[in-house]
């Protein structure tokens, strides 16, 4: 074995805790960076499957003139499918759909009514495809294909009518056909699936009888593969950075001939996609994030080796060893670090994801009361990706360390350990935020805004000597009538600087990170909150359709004058500068009530004037003062815009005009919301299911809300699991950095004991400079922290989905940070004040004998 | 052979019973990974397993005057029916292949007076298509597609003839003349990608199996099958099979059946070998196993001279003993070797698989393949084998 080689290995034998530590850092970040993807993944995955299960997997449908296509299509376009016509090559399934809202009543004549929408398919075609199509496996579906008028409907909605959902029944359907007699031969339960909305299933062919739509269809359904890029860079990017590269949402339609057009379903499909890449995109910062802290961890690890290991480097390069191989000796120590920390950090993050997925599956099991199929995707990327990225990080980290080492002098002198390192600091400080401001650059997208956090961390780190040093200086002028040992410890704090300098600032990058994940979670998750809120504010939802498109006025003026404390909003599509908006008209003109749930960014809603949604206000390049046009049937109509209001999701953008402008709502399909008392809404619904004309779709929004939240909350408790292990790695490089300053004592503290001082002196001064050192570093990191969530926030979201969050930096969260840190110094310090306790005057100089 | 798909469709119903009973979820997966369709279920909706279940169908209970091309058609007062087609193949480079295709027809509910639906979606019958494709390599493909007896998405038509699911198709090449039939059927997704275009001709049939093409099932009254089947046929066409297109040659052998009544329950699979004899004879052996391990009285077979004279054989007259098994990923063993003995037709010896998996993965799991027979009198065909599980090969 060569001379290097043993002197090598007996170094790192000798550090072998710091060596550890810093392997078990590496696979820390590994760890993070594998887990969050591989949670993405599944999360995604279930993401999927609930959509599938609310809205069942039809992603697209065929529609025709009329909204309707006749049945004489299908055949030929299913051939088409069958035979590989390139318009079909990512569809799945294909299952023709005869739907209408109809009301449901126990009699012919008087009674009471209730809304269902009719749901005619074709379950062998729908095998499937929708889990409130009741599974061939139940048995029903053989009875409702050869029986004509035979039905299943939803138990709630057969109670509502006072009828035992366990016996058939017979049950009358009205509908704009007139009315018909039906054979509900079974029920089944919407349960926590509820859309907010009484469901009747029937064959295809006893829907089409029931409306008089014999030879038509509403539409075809869908099922496609996601909309994810599948060729070139873009799809590889999309692999490695899941969410990054997003497909557009509500992509273009597709002219199939013949009058015949494929369209995306479900807006609010592409809203949950969209919020779902964007806590995505944050998760994955949250992991690039953590990896930076082990890279400190890293850094700090070997530069404390080389250091402790300057004389025997002089001792080699006296001896004629190249500074080149001493060069390559330090890397190599780094590479196998390297390997080992990423050995590890993909065995853990493994083991992090399998518990992130039981949460998801959590998730699955409480909504539908069974435990969907989520498992861990298979895929060697996510592993490569993060075993690489370990890898380059860890070696990036350590060439500063590599460097000293080789720049040490035979005489066991390093040439850059001085003091005297301002300018030098100031100059990388200088290029950092050049970076900073660079990496801004619109141009640079949200990738910039990325960029951008980590150079603020590495600001951190430059900036974390100089800012413990001041704070001691400090500290040192306040106390300078202070006891000896206080005025000591104070100094020795400040000498340990040029040694505990790289550890304070791992500490500071590890805080200020799980600081500034935590505020952005705590804001997106409060947007989240409020963006529910007012999506589904309305405890009714009335949505008319078919022959009924444009909104009766009459039956809004009605409305408000029988149920009086209720504001009423109707909303209806338009173009605004050719791009699609929605526009809302409230029965309000002043301020806007509680219960809409809207959060006003800029103005406010005023009876002369619009408020408009944030990612309009930002696409059409609009703000408070500024108009807009409408393209109304009279005329063009000029609007000044009051307010700007926040708005998440994917849906076009959204204009809320108050009462006191009387726009007309323009005809297309028109929906009308009712705020107000949410008491006896059931009665409400049956007063309306008699009054509103036929094809009008009635939807609860109280259980669409509870069920979404329920879904938002599992979600985020992923977040602070992730949160949790952020903490825990600061805590770790807090630890690191302490035990590293502690056996560079032991040598100063032998001296001191010989010299006859007390040994409870070494313990208290070891305690005082783990508070000191973690108290600075903590109030390093809080503002710090701040800027990261406020990049995430303001640049990273903004970029990425147009909409930024709504601050809320709660103030646990700093008192967290700060005890947390506190509690992680005294921890990391107790156990080399132990060793030191215990220690004997003679011990400890031999150590100090062993290190010349 | 006559009572194997009216057995698995019992089997089917009798799983499903089963399931729901114990309140078990565990669906059929289709070969694409999404839920498949419970098509015994399906069928288990209307009518229970057992006499009851027949109740308005015809039955096939004493013989009856064949009437061609009509019988080649659809026969909807029975509650089952199937056109069945295997075919082993050569290309000239001598590599092997096997094409499976078959169309069953089940009826959801008995025929009652005239249909006066006003929707053309209104049927009473689903369809179900299979399709499996076998190469060199031990290559096996298997694919199936279900469909409603509407706007002509699936059917059979006798005249000219055509059976087809959506673009899968086996039809007569010339209007008025049953041969050459054409068989096209395809499919390219995630999961699968072939293509066969096959035509058949020359065949030897129809041979009417059992009493006048009734074939008795046991001693119950109505439990028979209407059956006939072209015992061999000269097929040549080609193959594309993941991307790599043969021009191909060899045999083919088609079966016609059509059912009310279900098999007695305690029976739980069978094993059924079709062979072209390299002397010119055909010869079709089936047993029924039951569930106590023994073979049922059922098993019978034909066997088909050169000039087309057939002659029906009982469980008497052979014998069969599997010899060797290969275990699929469930841990099913199904025997892929047998001994198989004809004494009275001088037929002996060792029945092979020419591979282990010809595994037909479908909401219906069961094996479908090519096989050899090595003896004084050699041959070439097809085995069935159905209802072997993990739980009966422990034991």
């Amino acid at each position: 074995m060569s001379l290097l080689l043993r002197s090598h290995l007996r170094h790192l034998w000798r550090d072998r805790w710091q060596t550890l530590l810093a392997v078990f850092g590496i696979a820390t970040g590994v760890a993070v960076v594998l887990a969050v993807d591989l949670a993405n993944a599944a999360s995604r995955e279930a993401m999927r499957l609930a959509t599938q299960q609310l809205d069942g997997a039809a992603t697209h449908a065929i529609t025709g003139a009329g909204g309707r296509v006749a049945e004489s299509e299908y055949p030929g376009l299913r051939l088409r499918w069958r035979q590989g016509d390139e318009r079909f090559a990512d569809v799945r399934a294909m299952a023709p759909v005869v739907t209408a809202e109809v009301r449901l009543s126990r009699a012919s004549e008087e009674g009471p009514v209730w809304p269902v929408q009719l749901l005619g398919v074709d379950p062998v075609a729908d095998a499937g495809m929708r889990a409130a199509v009741p599974s061939p496996a139940g048995g029903a579906a053989g009875r409702l294909i050869s029986e004509a008028g035979t039905v299943l409907v939803d138990a709630g909605s057969l109670r509502q009518l006072g009828i035992d959902p366990e016996v058939e029944s017979t049950l009358w359907v009205r509908s704009s056909a007139g009315m018909r007699a039906v054979r509900v031969i079974a029920s089944f339960s919407l349960g926590d699936r509820a859309l907010g909305q009484g469901l009747m299933i029937a064959d295809i062919a006893t829907a089409q009888e029931l409306l008089d739509r014999v030879g038509w269809l509403s539409r075809i359904d869908l099922e496609r593969e996601q909309a994810t890029p599948t060729a070139g860079w873009a799809a590889f990017l999309e692999r490695l950075f899941p969410g990054l590269v997003m497909a557009p949402v509500g992509s273009e339609d597709e002219d199939l001939g013949g009058g015949l057009r494929v369209v995306s379903l479900a807006e609010q499909a592409a809203d949950t996609r969209a919020l779902a890449a964007s806590f995505q995109l944050n998760l994955a910062a949250l992991g690039l994030l953590a990896l930076l802290v082990g890279l400190f961890l890293v850094h700090g690890a070997l530069t404390h080796a080389v250091m402790r290991r300057a004389r025997s480097f002089g001792r080699l390069r006296a001896l004629g060893v190249q500074a080149a191989e001493i060069y390559r000796m330090v890397m190599a120590e780094a590479v196998v670090m390297a390997v080992l920390g990423v050995l590890a950090g993909l065995l853990l993050g493994r083991w992090l994801a399998s518990g992130l997925l039981l949460l998801v599956a959590g998730t699955l099991e409480n909504l539908y009361g069974q435990v969907a199929a989520v498992a861990l995707v298979p895929d060697l990327l996510p592993l490569a990706k993060a075993a690489s990225v370990g890898i380059l990080a860890t070696v990036l980290a350590a060439l500063p360390a590599a460097s000293r080492a080789s720049q040490v002098t035979p005489n066991g002198r390093s040439m850059v350990v001085r003091q005297a390192d301002g300018p030098r600091r100031a100059r990388w400080i200088l290029l950092l935020l050049l970076a900073v401001s660079a990496a801004l650059h619109p141009r640079l997208g949200y990738a910039g805004g990325l960029l951008a956090v980590g150079a603020v961390l590495l600001i951190a780190a430059a900036l974390t000597p100089p800012w413990i040093r001041a704070c001691l200086r400090l500290l040192l002028h306040v106390l300078r009538l202070a006891p000896l040992q206080v005025r000591l410890l104070l100094r020795d704090s400040e000498r340990g600087l040029l040694r505990s300098g790289v550890a304070a600032a791992a500490l500071v990058i590890a805080m200020a990170t799980a600081l500034g994940m935590g505020l952005m979670v705590e804001s997106f998750r409060s947007s989240v909150d409020r963006w529910l809120d007012a999506r589904l504010a309305a405890p009714l939802h009335l949505q008319f359709a078919g022959e009924h498109r444009v909104l009766p006025e009459s039956l809004a003026e009605l409305l408000s004058q029988s149920m009086d404390g209720h504001v009423f909003r109707v909303t209806w599509s338009d173009r605004v500068a050719g791009q699609p908006v929605r526009v809302s008209r409230i029965s309000v003109s002043g301020e806007l009530p509680e219960d809409l749930g809207l959060a006003m960014l800029v103005g406010r809603f005023a009876g002369h004037g619009v408020a408009i949604s944030e990612p309009l206000a930002r696409r059409l390049q609009l703000s408070v003062g500024s108009t807009l046009t409408l393209p109304m049937i009279g005329g063009e109509r000029e609007l000044s815009i009051t307010g700007v209001f926040r708005e998440y999701g994917a849906g076009p953008g959204l204009i809320l005009v108050p009462e006191a402008l009387a726009l007309p709502a323009l005809p297309g399909s028109a929906a009308l919301e009712l705020y107000g008392p949410r008491g006896d809404l059931d009665t409400v619904v049956g007063a309306l299911a008699a009054a509103v004309p036929e094809g009008t779709r009635i939807r609860h929004n109280e259980a669409l809300l509870s069920q979404a939240r329920a879904v938002f909350d599992r979600t985020f408790q992923v977040t602070s699991v992730l949160q949790a292990i952020a903490g825990a790695v600061a805590a770790l490089g807090l630890f690191a950095a302490l035990t590293a300053l502690g056996l560079e004592r032991r040598a100063q503290f032998g001296v001191l004991r010989t010299l006859g001082v007390g040994r409870l002196t070494p313990v208290v001064q070891n305690i005082g400079e783990a508070v000191l050192l973690a108290t600075a570093a903590v109030l390093l990191a809080m503002p710090l922290g701040v800027a990261v969530a406020i990049i995430l926030m303001e640049v990273v979201n903004v970029r990425a989905f147009g909409w930024s969050l709504d601050w809320h930096f709660p103030s646990w969260l700093f008192l967290q940070a700060l005890l947390a840190s506190l509690l992680a110094g005294l921890l990391a310090a107790a156990l080399p004040a132990w060793s030191l306790y215990r220690a004997t005057p003679a011990a400890l100089m031999m150590e100090v004998r062993a290190d010349a | 052979m006559p009572e194997r798909w009216q057995s698995l469709w019992l089997l089917l119903l009798l799983a499903a019973a089963a399931a729901g009973g114990q309140g078990e979820t565990a669906a059929p997966t289709g070969s694409d990974g999404r839920p498949g369709l419970n098509l015994g279920a399906l069928i288990g909706g209307e009518s229970g397993a057992g006499a009851d279940g027949q109740a308005g169908y015809a039955v096939a209970d004493i013989p009856r005057v064949f009437d061609f091309p009509a019988d080649h058609g659809p026969h909807p007062a029975f509650r089952s029916e199937w056109w069945y087609l295997v075919s082993h193949l050569e290309a000239a480079d001598g590599r092997d292949y096997g094409v499976q295709f078959t169309l069953f027809r089940q009826a959801l509910a008995p025929l009652v007076g005239p249909d006066t639906a006003a929707s053309r979606w209104r049927t009473r019958q689903v369809w179900m298509a299979h399709v499996a494709v076998s190469g060199p390599d031990g290559v096996h493909r298997a694919d199936e597609r279900f469909s409603r007896d509407a706007l002509g998405l699936a059917g059979v038509r006798a005249e000219p003839f055509a059976a087809w699911l959506e673009d899968w198709r086996l039809e007569s090449v010339h209007p008025g003349q049953m041969f050459p039939l054409r068989l096209i059927a395809g499919v390219d997704d995630a999961v699968n990608s072939f293509e066969v275009e096959l035509e058949f001709d020359g065949a030897r049939g129809p041979i009417l199996q059992g009493d006048q093409g009734l074939s008795r099932k046991s001693e119950g009254a109505g439990n028979a099958s209407y059956y006939y089947s072209y015992t061999r046929m000269d097929a040549r066409g080609r193959i594309r099979l993941d991307g790599d297109e043969v021009a191909v040659e060899g045999l083919g052998w088609m079966d016609r059946e059509w059912s009310t009544s279900v098999l007695d329950p305690g029976q739980v699979g069978w094993d059924w070998f079709a062979l072209h004899l390299d002397d010119g004879r055909d010869l079709m052996v089936f047993q029924i196993r039951r569930e106590d391990g023994s073979i049922d009285g059922a098993s019978g077979g034909v066997v088909v001279a050169e000039d087309g004279a057939s002659q029906t054989l009982t469980g008497a007259d052979f014998d069969l003993e599997p010899l060797g098994s290969w275990r699929d990923e469930t841990g099913a063993a199904w025997p892929v070797s047998w001994r198989l003995a004809v004494p009275s037709l001088g037929i002996r010896g060792r029945v092979e698989a020419r591979h282990p998996d010809q595994l037909n993965r479908l909401a219906l799991r069961y094996w479908e393949g090519r096989v050899c027979l090595d003896g004084p009198v050699p041959g070439c065909g097809y085995l069935e084998m159905t209802g072997y599980t993990a739980e009966a090969s422990k034991m």
